[in-house]
């Protein structure tokens, strides 16, 4: 229904912008004409007429001033028609293929009969070639080396030990990236181009063998389906292509890091890049990828696993810490230990507010904390430390409106959902902990079993592109466990994750492969 | 996406085998041992429970059997080829009657205990109705998820059960084991009643069947699953008896809780026990009382062709939930549960072993 709604929508605004002709026309002049009045006659739109040197026939270049490499276009295009040598070349179609194949020393050339299509290349940063009498032009690929950021290491993913390099806002970089990452010619690199005004390159990148054949045809399906303007960042197309956009949950991981992504090649998921963000999109994922860090693989087994489980602890903090205080303070003092239970109720002796109450303020601030923290510029971001320890930790206890153990409940939860390694998930949580925390004002410990439940069966219905969420777990492949649960030591992981079904699920040889 | 669907639509037989686990683990668990202790002497009620056990187990095998016979039926299907249309449809609507008594009877309970051991003040309306909404947001969800979830929760509920024995393994006493075969035939005959009557739960089997890819191997899971419940229920009437004497476990309502309310955690993290242990033990009887429901709409959704489940069960709750108000107190309630224990009995080994003999008489087979 919802879907429909758009189709409709999009052809009806396609009939109406049905402006630009479609068709070349026959001479250079009207071509370049043509180009330029759709464009408006912008100031930087280059067009120039060389004729081919010891005959009298011309061609058209066109280019953008600055997008191009101008120095390709001068010692590779121009200079090479100039100092053609033959005196007989032909004329029309003929032209343009002796050009392609005997004067222009450009890697790559490629024809083009659209307008679209000449835009698109344009716009990118390529050279365009016509001749007289022909419907057609060479596209000549010189685009300028983008002046775009260094290969920095990811500010939102920082590894103690692992690669240094991060993705950047370039696509080609990008791919570059991992393409240096994987050497097998499996990898397959699919291109589309997105959004109907800004068109922009998205990719989608697998490794032909391993991945499942079906889960391919879906991803391709849904990529398909894009219609949108502008896909201003990679977090539009992931909100596109997920399969339930109701959900909490992320079922669809975004990263900086081009090892994590080789990772999820490796393993038969598919990863999809889009020009101008760094974050690329990896897919599909189960709730227990979300609390992995590539680095559980770059420790030793022992550190890696432990550290996992620790995650699993503070995923558990992040979501039920402030719901059990509050569970516990106002409904079951009895399941407390009765000394902690009384030094419990002498902190909260001047508190004027329930329980629940305090703990939603506290929390509140904390998001509010948090929020500003990465609003503000850095060079005041100090600032929100000094507030925050200051004002919301010490004052608030000396003015008597929260208590110490409030306070503590409220530290150990922030820093639970900081030690998170994707922050897509953390929000989540931080979203589940308030309906935690209305629960247990509401109903105690029953009230936190019941959103536990709650949770539970959401993610049991959850899919992400037809993967089941909570696999491994439910449904059950206990082989899977010592790579999804724990990290066992790395000559015992032989076999892919067998709930993603990849069509090659021997990782290390044979005989170690168990 | 085809190769991949078959998580979503087919229940493999370990999920079986946790369903039956997971189903007949619920009430009983908490009752149980006080229900054979009241009909046996001191701890003569192992043989009763040994004694069900078989039966239970030998049912298990017939229903399984049944229902493998004829793969990728429902049961209305099958059981109008083995008898006629109009038995059929009886069994079905008996079978989905009783099932809604029994999502009934487990969100009554659930909210009578809740209200005993968790609360002071909030009434059990409210308690049940919050329970049985988040049932409802089960059941109206994929079926494949109902089963996932016993997935996820037993293994919980295990981990807490056996953390709780361990812990009070300090505390058994001998002297309550003894004398030994004290009880009558007769006495014994009847705990060994109850003992069977407690696995009622086993008649899903007759319906989750059908969505297995290879009913073949139902038999052998049902057992096992079977098997696990029976042995459970054995440790537990073993450890409470220890615990707390025969004369004891007769006279208090729940005495699992009771025994887990004297456990002591080493370093004194929690100062109860028995809070743990009833949360876990919540999640037990969520996935009873889902599966419950389920199979209540599954079996009218068998019967009228163009029902849609989201709307069966909104037909269905307020009737169910209407039903489980119904009790005034606790020993209404425990009528109820003796009547249901007789209904179940009957629904779940006598149907089914007649089924399947008139089954194997008349040569009925599945694919023909």
């Amino acid at each position: 229904m919802f879907f429909g709604w758009k189709k409709k929508n999009s052809r009806h605004l396609a009939k109406e912008n049905d402006y630009p002709p479609n068709e070349l026309l026959d001479t250079i002049e009207a071509n370049i004409k043509q180009l330029n009045e759709l464009m408006g006659t912008p100031i930087d739109f280059v067009s120039r007429y060389i004729s081919i040197a010891g005959t009298d026939q011309k061609c058209g270049l066109v280019f953008l001033d600055d997008f191009c490499n101008k120095e390709i276009v001068n010692e590779h295009v121009i200079k090479c028609i100039l100092s053609n040598e033959d005196k007989t070349i032909p004329s029309g179609k003929a032209l343009l293929e002796y050009l392609k194949l005997k004067v222009i020393a450009v890697t790559k050339v490629e024809h083009a009969k659209n307008i679209d299509e000449l835009f698109l290349s344009l716009l990118g940063g390529d050279t365009l070639l016509f001749v007289d009498g022909v419907k057609e032009a060479l596209v000549l690929n010189t685009p300028s080396i983008s002046e775009g950021r260094a290969i920095q290491e990811p500010v939102t993913e920082p590894l103690i030990r692992g690669p240094r390099d991060g993705f950047t806002e370039s696509i080609r970089v990008n791919s570059m990236l991992i393409r240096n990452r994987v050497h097998d010619y499996n990898l397959r690199i699919e291109t589309y181009n997105t959004g109907r005004r800004a068109k922009k390159k998205l990719m989608l990148f697998y490794i032909n063998g391993i991945i499942h054949p079906e889960l391919l045809k879906e991803v391709r399906r849904r990529l398909e389906t894009l219609d949108i303007d502008d896909a201003l960042e990679s977090g539009i197309i992931e909100q596109w292509i997920e399969d339930s956009f109701l959900s909490p949950f992320p079922q669809v991981t975004s990263t900086e890091r081009p090892d994590k992504v080789t990772a999820a090649l490796l393993n038969g998921q598919f990863v999809i890049l889009l020009d101008g963000t760094p974050f690329a999109l990896i897919a599909p994922i189960t709730i227990t990828n979300t609390l992995h860090s590539p680095e559980d693989y770059y420790e030793r087994w022992l550190t890696g696993t432990l550290l996992r489980l620790l995650r699993y602890g503070a995923a558990m903090l992040t979501v039920f810490l402030p719901a059990a205080y509050i569970a516990l303070v106002s409904f079951h003092p009895g399941m407390i230990p009765s000394h902690l239970a009384f030094s419990m109720a002498s902190t909260r002796e001047g508190v004027p507010f329930p329980s629940m109450l305090e703990a939603i303020l506290m929390e509140t601030t904390m998001e509010l904390l948090r929020e500003a923290g990465v609003r503000l510029p850095k060079p005041i971001g100090q600032t929100i430390g000094i507030v925050g320890g200051l004002v919301i930790g010490e004052a608030a206890v000396a003015a008597g409106i929260v208590s110490p153990i409030m306070v503590i409940v409220v530290a150990i939860t922030a820093i639970s959902s900081f030690s998170l390694p994707y922050y897509g998930l953390a929000i989540s949580f931080r979203v589940l902990r308030f309906s935690t925390m209305l629960a247990a004002g509401m109903f105690g410990l029953y009230g936190i079993i019941l959103v536990f439940i709650l949770i539970c069966i959401h993610l049991a219905n959850l899919q992400s592109f037809g993967i089941p969420y909570t696999a491994p777990i439910a449904p059950t492949f206990f082989g899977d466990w010592k790579e999804a649960v724990i990290r066992a030591p790395i000559t015992m992981l032989g076999k892919r994750y067998k709930y993603l079904q990849p069509r090659d699920r021997q990782r290390l040889s044979k005989k170690r492969g168990n | 996406m085809k190769s991949f669907e078959h998580w979503d639509q087919d229940i493999s037989p370990k999920m079986l085998g946790y369903a039956i686990v997971s189903m007949t683990i619920a009430v009983g668990i908490l009752t149980l041992p006080r229900i054979i202790t009241q009909n046996t002497q001191v701890f003569d009620g192992i043989i009763s429970l040994m004694a069900g056990g078989v039966i239970a187990l030998f049912f298990t095998y017939i229903s399984a059997k049944l229902a493998s016979r004829f793969p990728k039926q429902t049961f209305c299907a099958y059981a109008e080829k083995i008898a006629s249309k109009y038995i059929a449809i009886v069994l079905t609507v008996v079978f989905a009657l009783f099932f809604m008594l029994v999502t009934a009877f487990e969100v009554r309970m659930l909210a009578n205990i809740a209200a005993k051991y968790l609360f002071d003040e909030t009434p059990e309306e409210v308690i049940s109705l919050t329970f049985f909404l988040v049932v409802i947001y089960a059941v109206s969800g994929k079926h494949v998820a109902i089963l996932r979830l016993n997935l996820m929760f037993l293994p919980i509920f295990f981990a807490v059960l056996f953390s709780l024995l361990i812990l009070n393994i300090q505390y058994l006493d001998l002297n309550h084991f003894t004398p030994f075969f004290t009880s009558s035939w007769r006495e014994l005959l009847r705990g060994t009643f109850y003992a069977a009557a407690n696995m009622i739960g086993l008649s899903i089997i007759l319906f989750y069947v059908s969505f297995m890819r290879t009913p073949k191997k139902a038999p052998k899971a049902a057992l096992i699953g079977a098997l696990i419940t029976i042995c459970v229920n054995m440790i537990i009437f073993f450890f409470v008896v220890g615990q707390l004497g025969p004369v004891v476990t007769r006279n208090v309502l729940y005495p699992t809780i009771e025994m887990a309310k004297e456990t002591k955690v080493p370093g004194e993290f929690f100062a109860r026990f028995d809070a743990v242990f009833f949360t876990a033990w919540i999640m037990a009887i969520f996935n009873t009382t889902t599966m419950s429901l389920h199979v209540s709409t599954l079996a009218i959704d068998s019967l009228f062709k163009k029902m849609q489940k989201f709307r069966t069960i909104l037909i269905l709750a307020p009737i169910i939930f209407y039903v489980s108000m119904l009790p005034i107190d606790i020993i209404q309630i425990g009528l109820i549960t003796e009547w249901l224990m007789g209904i179940g009995a009957l629904m779940g080994m006598g149907v089914p072993a007649l089924l399947y003999v008139a089954a194997i008489l008349r040569k009925v087979k599945g694919n023909a």
